[in-house]
């Protein structure tokens, strides 16, 4: 999967991509037999970008719009209408707002497939969670991401305590239940380790509405309009670099990810050769990128240290 | 997801055949292929976008035209499953233009006493041939079943490292192997030691519809997700499409009334249609107690619905 960043973070003055720049981005994906392309939108829209956006829609391509927050009512009809999905990220929490905005857009009432992104950063658990799902759930097709959202992370708390963990899992095991109950697919959020569940809590897992993966660690290349790329939407400006010529986007994407086997960093069980879960793909040993920025296992526990000034982590 | 029918000609006979009432067509009256006429009208129900094209048979590298067929669909961007008993050299003619990151060979494997030495050996060049576009699928027919025989030729083969596992399920009338319901939880705990076993060497199970979440324990399903097992406790209308372009709920009720896929506007009517059809047996499940099961009709069926029907009244055959 090739995902391209329309709004990329650090550059102060981003600008509306111009259509040469991304017909030829997706003229590589094409050439690769890519197929899958997410659209991470900009927060605020301009109006000529539906525009560049709308001869695109018929390309042989499964597009996904990436809303951050506040969806653009006029670019999600764009996308629902030709077919494609549309996700809608809620990370910054203004759940009121996101809701309003949907419930308003053509895209909600049209009934077509469509996703919405919803990170519980717990604890403690936000409030009006529970309001926002009442109000999407009625939606046959609606499904939501629940993970869980390490906020600050240069700043955040040295340690996550045992006690904590568990309150998170047990949060998230009764936010599946909910959204089951109503009819609502659930999708994990990429990053977490899998032994944060008990077998138990994956047996009950196993009878809800929840897609699997339950912990991968999945990056897919991230492409800027101005020739950057990094190996996931989470790292921050520093993980960019430019994209090197000569090279195909398949061959680059494993060059920056490395080999999945080799990675166990966020791993509660330190990536033991005989763990199943390492093993079979079904635990990704945790979030690459969070292991990067300083989150690791210690003793089975959830841990910070900030890198050193060589970007070591301790 | 619909399954194509290329032809009901088969050059296997497995005891608990889900097909068994098309390929016993090939067997008492003239064989069948799908024309390119009917297969055009087909993928015009069908958007590459949303769907993937899933060839099956009979076994569908029997089809006259069958390499032809894989590259036209490709060309129209559709990503396509082929399921195959593995044991023709047809396989082997797919263009390399059509092998690509959206092609899947998906071939079933049965204990390997039962195969002649030219057909295993037909097994091992296609495995050879294909590598990790090819994954490997079992079907559970009996109580006592192995599968060294599934990892061996996934490691020295290359193979994907996933195995489809389905459940053989009752066919009216037609007398195929499957397991009696109270078979089932034992035959359930092999398939999680099988599980753990083939984990160690990284290769995960796929359960196929027609499970019921209760024949596992809470325990036997979290290790089975431990394992990277993908869990499905479904049971909706997949939609056989076949001869003259009849559609069935799906093989199971291949034996049964199908309808003509031209008289619906899409593929969703035709399951709504059989989800009619079918709505009050949808309401039982397999045992007595999933009416009253919290997960029933949310997560579970209740197992396979043709298995339900059988234990009640089995429908009338076409």
């Amino acid at each position: 999967m090739i995902t391209i960043e329309f709004d990329p973070r650090g550059v102060a003055d981003a600008v509306i991509p111009p259509v040469q720049a991304l017909g030829s981005l997706l003229d590589r994906c094409d050439e690769e037999n890519i197929r899958d392309v997410v659209m991470r939108l900009p927060e605020t829209p301009g109006e000529d970008l539906e525009l560049v956006l709308r001869p695109l829609m018929n390309r042989p391509f499964r597009f996904s719009a990436w809303f951050r927050a506040q969806p653009s009512a006029r670019l999600a009809e764009l996308f629902i209408s030709a077919g494609h999905r549309i996700t809608i990220a809620a990370t910054v929490i203004p759940y009121r707002s996101v809701l309003r905005s949907v419930m308003k857009s053509p895209a909600y009432a049209s009934g077509m497939p469509w996703q919405v992104n919803l990170f519980l950063a717990l604890p403690p658990p936000p409030p009006g969670v529970a309001e926002v799902l009442k109000g999407l759930a009625p939606r046959a097709e609606t499904s939501i991401t629940l993970g869980i959202a390490w906020n600050n992370l240069e700043t955040g708390p040295s340690s996550i305590t045992p006690p904590e963990e568990k309150e998170w899992v047990e949060v998230l095991l009764r936010m599946a239940t909910w959204c089951t109950e109503r009819g609502v697919t659930v999708h994990i959020a990429c990053g977490l380790p899998l032994c944060m569940f008990s077998t138990e809590q994956l047996g009950r897992l196993a009878l809800l509405k929840v897609r699997p993966p339950l912990a991968s660690c999945t990056p897919g290349l991230v492409l800027t309009l101005d020739g950057r790329v990094r190996a996931c939407p989470r790292l921050p400006a520093s993980g960019w670099v430019a994209m090197p010529a000569g090279i195909g986007l398949r061959e680059l994407t494993s060059q920056l990810v490395g080999p999945s086997e080799l990675f166990a960093g966020f791993c509660g069980r330190a990536g033991e050769q005989s763990c199943r879960s390492l093993a079979t793909g079904a635990c990704g040993g945790g979030c690459r990128t969070h292991n990067a920025l300083g989150w690791h296992a210690e003793s089975g526990v959830m841990a910070f240290s900030p890198p050193d000034s060589a970007g070591r982590v301790c | 997801m619909p399954n194509i029918l290329l032809t009901n000609s088969c050059n296997r006979r497995c005891p608990y055949c889900f097909a068994l009432a098309q390929v016993q067509l090939g067997v008492c009256r003239a064989a069948w292929e799908m024309s390119e006429a009917e297969l055009d009208t087909v993928l015009g129900y069908l958007d590459f976008r949303h769907d993937v094209v899933s060839l099956l048979g009979g076994e569908p590298t029997l089809h006259s035209r069958f390499a032809e067929i894989v590259s036209e669909v490709a060309a129209r961007r559709f990503p396509i499953k082929v399921f195959t008993n593995g044991t023709t050299p047809h396989l082997r003619s797919i263009p390399a233009s059509a092998c690509d990151d959206e092609l899947r060979l998906i071939l079933n494997l049965n204990r390997p006493e039962s195969y002649g030495r030219s057909a295993w050996g037909e097994i091992e060049e296609n495995a050879r041939h294909f590598g990790r576009r090819m994954s490997l699928s079992f079907n559970v027919y009996e109580p006592a079943f192995f599968w060294d025989h599934l990892r061996d030729l996934i490691l020295r083969r290359n193979l994907m490292r996933r195995i489809r596992i389905g459940l053989a399920q009752p066919v009216h009338g037609m007398g195929n192997s499957c397991l009696p319901e109270e078979a089932i939880p034992d035959a359930c705990a092999r398939l999680v030691e099988m599980a753990v076993d083939l984990a160690s060497d990284g290769i995960m199970l796929g359960l196929d519809c027609g499970f019921r979440g209760c024949a596992f324990t809470e325990r036997q399903r979290g290790i089975l997700l431990e394992c990277g097992a993908e869990l499905l406790f479904d049971c909706k209308p997949v939609l056989d499409i076949g001869p003259d372009l009849m559609v069935w709920r799906c093989f199971p009720f291949s034996a049964t009334a199908g309808v003509r896929l031209l008289d619906f506007r899409s593929l969703r009517e035709v399951a709504e249609h059989f989800d009619q059809v079918w709505a009050h047996a949808m309401t039982l499940g397999n045992t007595p107690n999933c009416r009253d099961c919290p997960h029933f009709g949310r997560v579970c069926r209740g197992g396979c619905l043709s298995r339900t029907v059988n234990q009640r009244q089995p429908p009338a055959l076409s």
